[in-house]
């Protein structure tokens, strides 16, 4: 009897497990997927590519991130539907979880953004330091352009954010950070836009290149910022830590003296003064080296530094001030100036409210720049 | 042990037949007729071989020189049964036969050819003293004895078992173990029933605290040094009569990671092989079931290269991860066993096919990966850092539970296990000493010695744990 | 006769700990947003409050009765009609707190780590593992709970510290804009997750009581209202006030933002293990309660014969309760008093009654 009990529970476990390993996804069952793109597709949908590493299989060693790279491409009216109908053309479960970047097009950003950012979050598996970027044109394209220097264009574009402290270009902008921003309201949407190079000879996609900046106001793309404009904008919201900056000769327009910036910082403090006017006070501070030749028969003195530092200062506030024309033409909140006032003052903040949209255009601005020219000594 | 008694009567020859029914007429049985200086017959009996030859000759060549009064040993050499005296010589002992009074005298006389003190092979030592236990009892105690000159040390003996009585000892020291647990231990040891006890591992099993466990509850060794610093330590040894391993009790989950050897490095190198040990305990338990979640429910956590390193590996394998993970562990359990239970001159020629030709021939012909092959390699060598007791085979048995585990919940599995694992060995104790002691229930000061060593001159409280009478090895050391 | 369980103060610190920040951390950020925006860790001190005005209530009851569990305190003030009636009612509750743990316990891990396995498995394994624990009785899961609370502790801090350098400390400004009163509308549900102490009065009789007893049990509230009110910062600080709330999971979130060595990230799989292990406990605590609770009201022989059956009711309930994870969460904001009612009114009630009756600390009350 008790025999029988326990062979009953041994049977009852066994048929229990027996029905199980259901959500277990074998490595052989999976195509990892590192990058994705988002356009436009038929009847307002959207075409939804992946870039997906070929594995190496057989005696050969593993290969890493060397592999080759191929796509598969899915259409529905959403995101999930395009993932579903990329699943029916492909032989294997696709793991998203391993995403890289994200491209989307600009034609599907200017259809509505939150829509997007909202079903790439609810797809669950997307980390959140999945890179966000954006590209004027078919963002498929992205993913099959063919790199002398990386096989998955992922690590490229990885590196792209990566090097973004440095160029003052481009920055790190994530999948979370996107969508933080939309939901706090704190400051209003950028990411970081790029293109694709053509080689030489024609027609083959050779190189990304990060471009600049789209920026949003609210749901809605309002315009994109050039270089320039990009790294006054990085200055001002102190996500910057290196670039270079030039100034030209006196005299001879092609000749430029060039130098390293080092470091950057700068102090945004928001107020609204008794005209009920928000007031900004924008302070950067920058240290740079002299990486170029000096324009002719100059000798180094201090007073020609003090001069150099002069011009850069005005050199820099001009990026700054170009950035906040263009940011006040558009409306668009990028440095979070509303929250900062918030922050500050929010007894006064609460009858300006609802009319920030308008009265952002019309705050008063300063900026501060502090150069201060470190080591002109290039050679060592 | 106490069937009917039979005395001896005054009739030699009808004791000499007595004595040889009650040892079955056994032919290595051997009497020996002898008058004393008085001329009183006697009779001495002896078991062939299992005697000392020369000590017997010089009694039997010298029996005549004897008076009847240097056989009066009193009643711990004097045998007043027929049974008594069958026993006596089972042990080893000559009987002297005696007709006026009635009874025999028993004479220690054991001599069998036994190996002498070597260095143990199963707790061998870089630094560190080299000599073990032997089969011998009475050996043994000589070597705990010396390591130990201590007045304090108390043995008491005992024999168990009905048909064939087994001497045993059990040690403690005075004044520092606690008696209420020598006690129980004592009351455990009357409990025993069993006819014969073969081993220390017999004993083990009869009193521990929990019959059907896997974990051990008891700590075995070889090496009279670890006997000598538990006893300090106020924890109770037991030695028995023909084995080389030493039973040391109560014995707590931790100290399966803590080795001898521990004490005898600089206490920065002790405290560091000591937490190696205790990781590695833990890779042997976790690494296979982790790699199974891992690679089957939790991609995301790989970083993107090596999983796709490890995807390339996989592509020509067809078995799931976990049947792969469980032929591979499997195979080298038997690879181990088969290294234990070959002669030393083809252990090595096996285990060079074994690990070599097998693991590699094994992933080229694409039934494993190769990772899997590490994930196996690395539990198997984790676990052979661990002292070869019994925890170590119930690690190597409970990762085959964890991997099933992991393969079917994922992680959430595997530390469901973990869970069960714990709930389970806290609820065990040894000798009423709880057995994730000191770390469940927590003694912060403690745990810190069972994890590191700290250093001797500082170590001046002994654990309560085990219950010592004297808290302290020395006074003023903690400074 | 069974030996006697006994637990430490430790112990009982660890149980108390564990059960209180193990699930409510997770979604506590989420819901506390919702009512307090980013003053949410004030909510979480005023929390803390109501949870020592609970304990106080629960030790003074003890103090009356010091060998009685809250069952017998029930029958033995309000005779064993009406006072059986509410320690039915009470013991109805342990076992419907259980099974909302397990019910919790598998939608998060459905939603936190696999949608495919189904959750009828989760289900299992969290009633396998709380019966297996009472099994084995209360001393062996208590110790466990020391493990326990050092891994979560030591797991909860290490999140918050490698996720320092990310946080905007300038997202909790401006402090209590509108007044200290406002963020208290939400004091029901973080009351009923700080207050969830029930089960001490269960356990209180088997504690070695030392001077120090109150003391723990005063230091766990702190110790969870601390680590509760880091949890709430951290994810304010990083997710800022509106975009935590729109998170089911703001700790899961927030773990997924850890990445070290700039390839290893999406820690969130692994350190799930911690709720697993938290969830167990708090699961356990009630499970075990309602278990000794229903030996004590029935006087039962052998309890433990009637832990398959507990366990089967408490799989069936956790199972069929909700139809899913948005009314699950909906329950506990909306209905929170009901938790409230059995955590502060039946002992607030009893200790009233106690007192009426002139129980006082000195009186000899038979056992």
């Amino acid at each position: 009897m008790r025999a029988a009990r326990r062979i009953a529970w041994a049977l009852a476990v066994f048929a229990l497990v027996g029905s199980g390993c259901k959500g277990s996804l074998e490595l052989n069952e999976i195509h990892i997927v590192h990058s994705i793109a988002l356009d436009v597709g038929k009847n307002g949908g959207v075409k939804l590519s992946a870039e997906i590493a070929r594995l190496a299989s057989g005696q050969q060693q593993p290969k890493g991130m060397l592999n080759k790279t191929f796509m598969l491409t899915g259409e529905g009216s959403n995101i999930f539907e395009a993932a579903r109908l990329m699943r029916v053309m492909s032989d294997r479960t696709l793991l998203w979880g391993q995403t890289t970047a994200i491209v989307i097009s600009k034609d599907i950003a200017l259809q509505s953004l939150d829509k997007q950012i909202e079903s790439l979050r609810r797809f669950r598996q997307f980390r959140n330091t999945t890179l966000v970027y954006m590209i004027d044109g078919q963002a498929s394209r992205v993913l099959e352009v063919e790199m002398p220097n990386a096989s998955i264009s992922a690590q490229a574009l990885r590196g792209l954010a990566e090097g973004g402290e440095t160029t003052g270009l481009t920055s790190q902008t994530s999948l979370l950070d996107i969508y933080m921003d939309r939901i706090n309201g704190y400051q209003e949407v950028c990411i970081p836009a790029i293109r694709v190079l053509k080689s030489k000879e024609g027609e083959l996609n050779r190189l990304i290149q990060a471009t600049g900046f789209f920026a949003f106001r609210g749901d809605q793309l309002a315009g994109f910022m050039s270089s320039r404009l990009s790294k006054g904008y990085l200055r001002a919201s102190n996500r910057m830590r290196s670039t270079n900056e030039k100034l030209t000769c006196d005299g001879k327009p092609g000749d430029t003296v060039a130098f390293e910036n080092t470091r950057s910082s700068s102090r945004i403090t928001a107020s609204i003064d008794k005209t009920g006017i928000p007031v900004v006070r924008l302070e950067v501070d920058a240290d740079l080296n002299l990486v170029g030749q000096p324009c002719d028969d100059q000798t180094v003195t201090p007073e020609l530094i003090a001069e150099w530092e002069k011009r850069l200062n005005s050199e820099i506030e001009d990026q700054i001030k170009s950035f906040i024309g263009f940011s006040q033409q558009h409306a668009t909140d990028l440095l979070g100036i509303g929250e900062r006032i918030h922050r500050k003052q929010p007894q006064q903040w609460k009858q300006i409210k609802d009319e920030w949209s308008e009265i952002y255009p019309i705050c008063r601005f300063t900026v501060n720049v502090n150069t201060r020219i470190d080591h002109t000594n290039f050679t060592v | 042990m106490n069937a009917r008694q039979t005395e001896f009567s005054e009739d030699l020859a009808e004791n000499v037949r007595r004595i040889r029914d009650c040892m079955q007429h056994t032919d290595d049985l051997i009497f020996v007729d002898r008058e004393l200086a008085s001329g009183e017959p006697i009779k001495i009996a002896y078991l062939q071989g299992l005697t000392d030859d020369r000590r017997l000759e010089y009694l039997l060549a010298h029996a005549k020189e004897f008076g009847n009064e240097d056989f009066a040993f009193g009643d711990d050499g004097w045998r007043k049964s027929i049974q008594q005296g069958a026993e006596s010589l089972a042990a080893g002992q000559a009987l002297l036969l005696f007709a006026n009074p009635p009874g025999a005298a028993a004479i220690d006389l054991l001599g069998v050819q036994l190996r002498s003190v070597e260095e143990p092979s199963s707790e061998s030592t870089v630094k560190g003293p080299r000599s073990g236990f032997t089969e011998s009892l009475t050996n043994n105690l000589a070597l705990v004895r010396y390591y130990c000159p201590s007045p304090q040390l108390k043995i008491e003996s005992r024999k168990i078992g009905r048909l064939s009585p087994t001497p045993l000892a059990v040690l403690s020291v005075g004044g520092i173990t606690n008696p209420s647990i020598l006690k129980e231990v004592h009351r455990r040891i009357d409990e025993i029933t069993a006819d014969f006890i073969v081993g220390s591992n017999a004993i083990e099993e009869w009193i521990a605290d929990h019959r059907g466990t896997l974990f051990p509850m008891v700590e075995s060794t070889e090496r009279p040094d670890r006997v000598v610093g538990a006893l300090m330590d106020g924890r109770i040894a037991i030695i028995v009569q023909g084995t080389p391993f030493v039973i040391l009790l109560p014995f707590v989950f931790l100290q399966a990671f803590q080795v001898g050897e521990d004490y005898f490095w600089n206490f920065y190198i002790g405290s560091l092989l000591r937490m190696l040990r205790i990781f590695c305990g833990l890779i042997g338990l976790l690494l296979p079931g982790f790699y199974v979640a891992t690679v089957t429910y939790h991609h995301e956590l790989v970083p993107t290269a090596l999983l796709q390193s490890i995807a390339a590996a996989k592509e020509p394998v067809p078995f799931p991860a976990v049947v792969e993970s469980f032929a591979m562990m499997f195979a080298f359990e038997i690879m181990r066993e088969a290294g234990i239970r070959m002669p030393k001159q083809i252990g090595q020629a096996v285990s060079i096919v074994g690990a070599l030709i097998l693991g590699q021939a094994a992933v080229e012909a694409g039934i494993v990966s190769p990772i899997m092959v590490i994930v196996a390699a690395l539990t198997g060598i984790c676990t052979f850092t661990l002292p070869p007791n019994a925890m170590n085979y119930a690690i190597r048995l409970l990762q085959f539970g964890m991997t099933f585990l992991a393969s079917l919940l994922g992680y959430v599995g595997l530390v469901a296990g973990i869970i069960v694992l714990l709930i389970y060995l806290a609820s065990l104790r040894s000798f009423g000493v709880p057995y994730l002691g000191p770390a469940a229930p927590l003694n912060a000061q403690e745990l810190t010695d069972v994890i590191v060593r700290r250093p001797i001159p500082w170590d001046s409280k002994r654990p309560t744990l085990f219950r010592a009478i004297n808290p302290y090895r020395f006074r003023g050391g903690d400074k | 006769m069974e030996r006697r369980e006994v637990i430490s103060n430790f112990q009982l610190m660890s149980l108390i700990v564990i059960s209180t920040i193990g699930t409510s951390s997770l979604y506590a950020p989420a819901t506390l947003v919702r009512y307090a925006e980013r003053n949410s860790w004030f909510l979480v001190l005023a929390g803390g409050l109501t949870g020592l005005l609970n304990l106080l209530i629960l030790m003074t009851l003890n103090r009356m009765y010091p060998d009685k569990n809250l069952i017998r305190i029930c029958k033995h003030v309000l005779g064993p009609w009406i006072g059986g009636l509410l320690a039915f009612a009470v013991i109805f509750y342990f076992i419907d707190v259980t099974a909302w743990i397990v019910r919790e316990f598998a939608q998060f891990f459905i939603v936190a780590l696999s949608p495919v396995i189904p959750q009828s498995w989760y289900l299992a394994t969290g009633v396998i593992m709380g019966a297996y624990a009472v099994y084995r009785g209360l001393e062996a899961f208590s110790r466990v709970s020391e493990i326990v609370l050092f891994v979560i502790v030591f797991t909860f801090l290490g999140i918050y510290a490698a996720l320092s350098w990310q946080y905007h400390p300038e997202y909790l400004l401006p402090i209590l804009e509108n007044g200290w009163l406002e963020p208290l509308s939400g004091i029901i549900p973080v009351a009923s997750w700080l207050g969830d102490l029930m089960f001490i009065s269960m356990m209180l009789n088997h504690v070695r009581r030392t001077k120090k007893t109150a003391a723990y049990a005063v230091g766990a509230v702190a110790v969870t209202t601390v680590l509760l009110m880091l949890s709430v910062l951290s994810c304010t600080l990083l997710f800022g006030a509106k975009a935590s709330e729109s998170f089911t999971y703001p700790s899961i979130s927030l773990i997924q933002n850890i990445r070290l060595f700039r390839y290893i990230e999406r820690f969130d799989a692994a350190l799930v293990a911690v709720w697993v292990m938290s969830c167990f406990i708090k699961l356990t605590v009630y499970f075990w309660s309602a278990q000794q609770g229903l030996a004590d009201l029935l006087k039962l022989e052998k309890p433990r014969r009637f832990l398959i059956p507990v366990a089967a009711g408490i799989y069936v309930c956790a199972k069929f309760k909700v139809w899913g994870l948005i009314e699950l969460g909906r329950f506990y904001d909306q209905q929170a008093w009901y938790f409230c009612l059995f955590q502060y009114a039946v002992p607030g009630f009893l200790l009233l009654i106690a007192w009426l009756r002139g129980d006082g600390g000195k009186t000899k009350v038979n056992a």
